[in-house]
């Protein structure tokens, strides 16, 4: 088990940052999960009618609510398999800006939550003076997607922890997680071309 | 003491006073004080190493109060967490009537007993021992402010821990172990953020906070402490004074010089940089306009990778390279936004174009955003863009300039100038061969021409004479007087030390050189061949036919990739040619005396000037090189439709635009000419080929029919990178080059629409439209059609701030196409009445 502690990051906290916060935690990792933006939003019964939450209602209520809505529709879609997966995992979406722990790595699933995450980070003023390396993976907002992107992530998740561990067995080589990260990125980004990634290191 | 015994056999007394002290929130300071006089005791070495960073963990957790819950399966209890902030509290107040300011001075020398006396041993030491200054510098400092008791012994303290903090940033070591590699940047990356984050701290206690609200002063009189420490918390001190800010800029310097001056790309550093310079930028607004000049000078198109500063051709390297600008980008880009956001730039709101320094700023992002854009939309990494080109290019050339460097340190009586003519003569020999066989010049020792044919004694003066003082006549002269006086004997004595020298030489060339490749094996032997071939044509000449004529034998076909390698020298000499000054500078006084011989002759003479005045290159110009290129790539090498041939041109196609891109500013005039040449040459050749097949035709029957697609696909390739980067100011070139095109079509004039929706350069874009509506009328319908489509574009996201751009194109289609936005109108109108 590894000593680092990670976040997945996406816009709900509901599709891709649970997929990898399930496929991280099944893997052993100390993990959390987040959504950056201003609610929590699933898909509705027409495009422009998407079901909006505030952060912190239950998986379960959410799921309840949308079943006894039109079970057809959101079995179809995949929602409800969704939120049945999430609810399993904890119970409810999290708000990133609202949270008060620490990790080592934030993995952000687009763009934009990698930005507001930063930013997040700019505003708290550094008081921990402890580093976190934030990486964004750019997955698409699809159940296929986040499946493939939450592989991925693992893979990611897995070469930092192992590089850490080796490098945590021989402390007196004057070796540091830092110094292998960009070749450890570069690995993954060869075997992943189409997950483009963005990093950026902030302080607690 | 009980703490040192079993320091190095285990953590137990330790763990023990931790919970002793957690339990009971009334013995905290107490423990508290118990733990920190055992770890002074501890002597830093291998053996007490555990304890150490364990004495870290502690000190680190104390003054975090504790904030990192998710370590604990359960919250942390909220009295412990009181208990916690109270003994922070305590560090400067006094508690249990025991001076608290003695923990702070302990605290300090406990951080320099590991940071300067003795040392860190490990890395994860070193981070925690910069983690925990980091937390407690702005307290203590503070401490020192207020003159609390101990303050001048805080400060001394203080004093060390900086200097010996802040100097590790690049070119110190803090513990015994590769001490080789800490001397940039590049390695122990991990401490170094906390460095940079530490630095920054430093820099902002150490200058003036801008004017506060008087109304948050407290009843003595003093600003409250609202978590930004600073001098100006103190009004006279006998320890704070001026230097401190000159002090506090020096550091300041040496995070800014690592962000425009270090040539290596180490994202992680330049982010950490970044994020601190956000806060002082915020906190110290002024020295904002230092830190933004020094901005402007980050380009991480002009920084190396560590690990691939010469490799970029395989996909790792490709990927490193790429990731890093990328990353080191967005770090850029967010900090850019970050002041455009809270002000400290001037934003779209507040005129962008008013601040020049803004202007700048603004069109630094909309690079970076339209090239990551790009590299979005593609989803693979692996594949070039003309930005990842350039990249390459100026790879070239810094590794080129290394080698020199080298070269030039290996051999300092060598001077950049005779490496610069080897390169301007030689064009074929490359950088490496030169090094190569300067490293063989100094493997084998005395190799030189001169060395060959000394005769004299090493120690003769006369070895010093430079014979090459003399002129030529003088020499010529001297020679044959020497061979004349010289006996026979003594001459062919002398011929055959020289041969016996050479055929050593020759020798010793082979064995230190038979290993390498296969390449300089072949064109040794080649040489070879020639030689012999000209040896037995000179027996034969020497021996019965003197009559027969002899030709030199005809050179070897050449292979495709032979071919090719030819040509990219001819390219590259001609690139060269066009950044010679030298030979700018004979071109200039050729063309001097050149007037001056056409004035003085008689008019008769003009005639043949005249006759000459329809070739391409009738008098050499800085220009005249690309002339050559240029019909090379459309006439010279196209003949035919052989593949090879297209690949040929299009390299020459490459090195014109890859050329232009250095400089787009520059070099317009060429890539007029160039795109000229090639409509031209496409339409000539796509005209004889309809005459050839449909008869006589008449030019109205040509007109449309004949397709020029290499013009259209490069013409596309310019303006799609001359676009990104241009500027208002701008607007001559780039309307010239839109006049000076030959042919325009949809697919060009389609390029313009992205100018015009740029919210700042739009007036560009649609002077650009303008332009051509007035003057090129067969693209009037096309620009038109353009117009009202983004018209329509914009109406529908007018709400987003576009409002500037809609006005000026409603403006320029009410001038040249009223109609279409009369309809607009007037269906705006109906709605109006209807809704009524």
């Amino acid at each position: 088990m590894s000593s680092l502690k990670f976040c997945t990051v996406c816009a709900s906290n509901q599709n891709r940052s649970m997929e990898a916060h399930k496929v991280l935690r099944d893997a052993g990792y100390t993990v959390s999960s987040y959504g950056t933006g201003s609610a929590v939003r699933l898909p509705g019964p027409s495009i422009d009618k998407p079901n909006t939450y505030a952060f912190g209602t239950a998986y379960d209520d959410i799921y309840k609510e949308l079943e006894g809505q039109d079970s057809r529709l959101y079995t179809q879609n995949g929602v409800l398999k969704m939120l049945d997966r999430n609810r399993h995992v904890k119970q409810a979406p999290e708000k990133f800006q609202q949270n008060t722990k620490v990790f080592d790595f934030i993995i952000t699933c687009e763009e934009r939550c990698f930005d507001a995450v930063i930013d997040d980070l700019y505003n708290r003023g550094a008081i921990l003076n402890r580093v976190v390396h934030v990486i964004n993976v750019d997955i698409k907002d699809d159940t296929e997607s986040a499946a493939v992107g939450g592989q991925a992530i693992l893979k990611l998740v897995n070469a930092v922890a192992a590089k850490k561990k080796e490098i945590e067995k021989d402390s007196d080589d004057g070796d540091c997680l830092e110094d292998h990260l960009m070749d450890i990125m570069t690995q993954w980004q060869l075997e992943h071309p189409h997950l483009l990634l963005l990093y950026n290191v902030a302080y607690y | 003491m009980e703490a040192s015994k079993n320091a190095s056999s285990s953590l137990g007394w330790w763990e023990q006073a931790k919970k002793r002290s957690l339990e009971d929130i009334s013995a905290f300071p107490q423990e508290f004080g118990r733990i920190l006089v055992a770890a002074l005791e501890v002597s830093p070495n291998q053996d007490t190493l555990p304890v150490i960073s364990w004495c870290l963990d502690f000190l680190i957790f104390v003054f975090t109060n504790a904030i990192d819950d998710s370590e604990c399966d359960t919250r942390i209890d909220a009295a412990l967490k009181k208990s916690l902030l109270l003994t922070k509290y305590s560090i400067h107040e006094n508690t249990n009537g025991q001076k608290a300011e003695v923990y702070n001075v302990m605290i300090l020398k406990f951080l320099n007993e590991l940071m300067v006396r003795k040392c860190c041993y490990s890395v994860e030491v070193f981070r925690k021992v910069v983690q925990l200054s980091c937390i407690i510098y702005n307290q203590s400092f503070l401490n020192v402010l207020q003159k609390s008791a101990d303050y001048n012994e805080i400060w001394d303290e203080l004093v060390i821990l900086k200097s010996a903090i802040s100097s590790k940033l690049g070119n110190d070591t803090a513990f015994p172990v590769r001490t080789d590699d800490v001397n940039d940047v590049s390695h122990l990356i991990g401490p170094k953020l906390l460095i940079v984050r530490f630095i920054g701290i430093v820099v902002q206690s150490q200058l003036p906070t801008p004017p506060k609200d008087p109304r948050k002063r407290d009843r003595r009189g003093r600003i409250k402490n609202d978590e930004d420490v600073s001098i100006s918390m103190t009004r006279s001190h006998p320890l704070i004074n001026e230097n401190l800010k000159a002090q506090a800029m020096g550091l300041l310097d040496s995070l800014l010089v690592i962000i425009t001056d270090e040539e290596k790309n180490v994202p992680q550093i330049i982010s950490a940089i970044m994020f601190s310079l956000i806060n002082i930028i915020k906190k110290r607004p002024s020295i904002s306009s230092k830190i933004l000049n020094s901005l402007l000078n980050f380009d991480s198109s002009r920084r190396t990778t560590p690990g691939c500063e010469n490799s970029y051709h395989d996909n790792e390297a490709k990927i490193l390279n790429k990731l890093s600008r990328r990353f080191s980008d967005r770090s850029f880009k967010l900090l850019l936004n970050n002041l455009f956001k809270n002000g400290t730039l001037n934003n779209k709101e507040k005129g962008v174009e008013q601040d020049p320094l803004s202007a700048k700023f603004y069109t630094k992002i909309n690079y970076i955003h339209q090239y990551q854009d790009k590299q979005r939309k593609d989803k693979n990494l692996l594949k070039d863009l003309p930005e990842d080109l350039q990249y390459y290019q100026f790879l070239e050339r810094k590794a080129d300039e290394d080698k020199i460097s080298m070269l030039l340190k290996a051999n300092p009586k060598l001077s950049r100038r005779d490496v610069d003519n080897i390169g301007k003569y030689y064009p074929q020999v490359s950088l490496n061969e030169i090094t190569n066989a300067d490293q063989g010049a100094t493997m084998g020792g005395s190799e030189s021409y001169s060395s060959l044919f000394t005769l004299t004694d090493v120690n003769n003066d006369l070895n010093k004479f430079d014979a090459g003082l003399l002129n030529n006549e003088i020499l010529t002269k001297l020679i044959l007087i020497a061979i004349e006086r010289t006996r026979p004997e003594k001459l062919s004595s002398a011929l055959n030390v020289v041969g016996e020298r050479y055929r050593t030489l020759s020798q010793r060339h082979e064995q230190t050189h038979g290993t390498q490749g296969g390449d300089q094996k072949r064109i040794k032997l080649d040489a070879g061949n020639d030689l012999a071939m000209y040896g037995a044509s000179y027996t034969k000449l020497n021996g019965i036919d003197s009559n027969l004529d002899y030709v030199l034998p005809a050179p070897k076909k050449m292979t495709p990739a032979e071919r090719k390698e030819h040509l990219s020298f001819i390219i590259s000499n001609y690139l060269k040619l066009a950044e010679s000054k030298e030979l700018q500078t004979i071109i200039d006084s050729q063309n001097e005396s050149n007037n001056n011989n056409q004035e003085s002759k008689e008019p008769g003479h003009s005639q043949g000037i005249i006759k000459m005045s329809k070739v391409a290159i009738s008098r050499w110009d800085k220009n005249s090189w690309a002339t050559l290129l240029i019909r090379l790539a459309t006439r010279g090498l196209n003949n035919g439709t052989d593949d090879e041939k297209q690949e040929m041109s299009d390299m020459i196609r490459q090195a014109l635009f890859n050329h232009f891109l250095e400089n787009i500013h520059n070099r317009i005039d060429i890539v007029i000419d160039w795109l000229n040449e090639e409509w031209y040459s496409e339409y000539v050749k796509g005209e004889s080929l309809m005459v050839e097949n449909g008869g006589e035709l008449s030019e109205e029957d040509m007109n449309g029919k004949i397709e020029t697609p290499t013009y259209i696909i490069w013409t596309v390739k310019v303006l799609d990178s001359i676009i990104p980067f241009l500027e208002t100011k701008d607007r001559k070139i780039f309307i010239r080059l839109l006049s000076d095109l030959p042919y325009l079509n949809k697919e060009i004039i389609t390029k313009l629409k992205s100018l015009c929706l740029d919210r700042l350069r739009f007036g560009l874009g649609l002077q650009s439209l303008q332009y051509l509506v007035l003057v090129r009328p067969p693209v009037k319908e096309i620009c038109i059609e353009m117009l009202i489509e983004i018209y329509n574009d914009v109406k529908e996201v007018k709400e987003d701030g576009n409002e500037e751009v809609f006005e000026a194109i409603e403006k320029l289609l009410k001038k040249i196409e009223p109609a279409a936005v009369n309809t607009e109108v007037d269906k705006r109108n109906e709605t109006s009445t209807a809704n009524d």
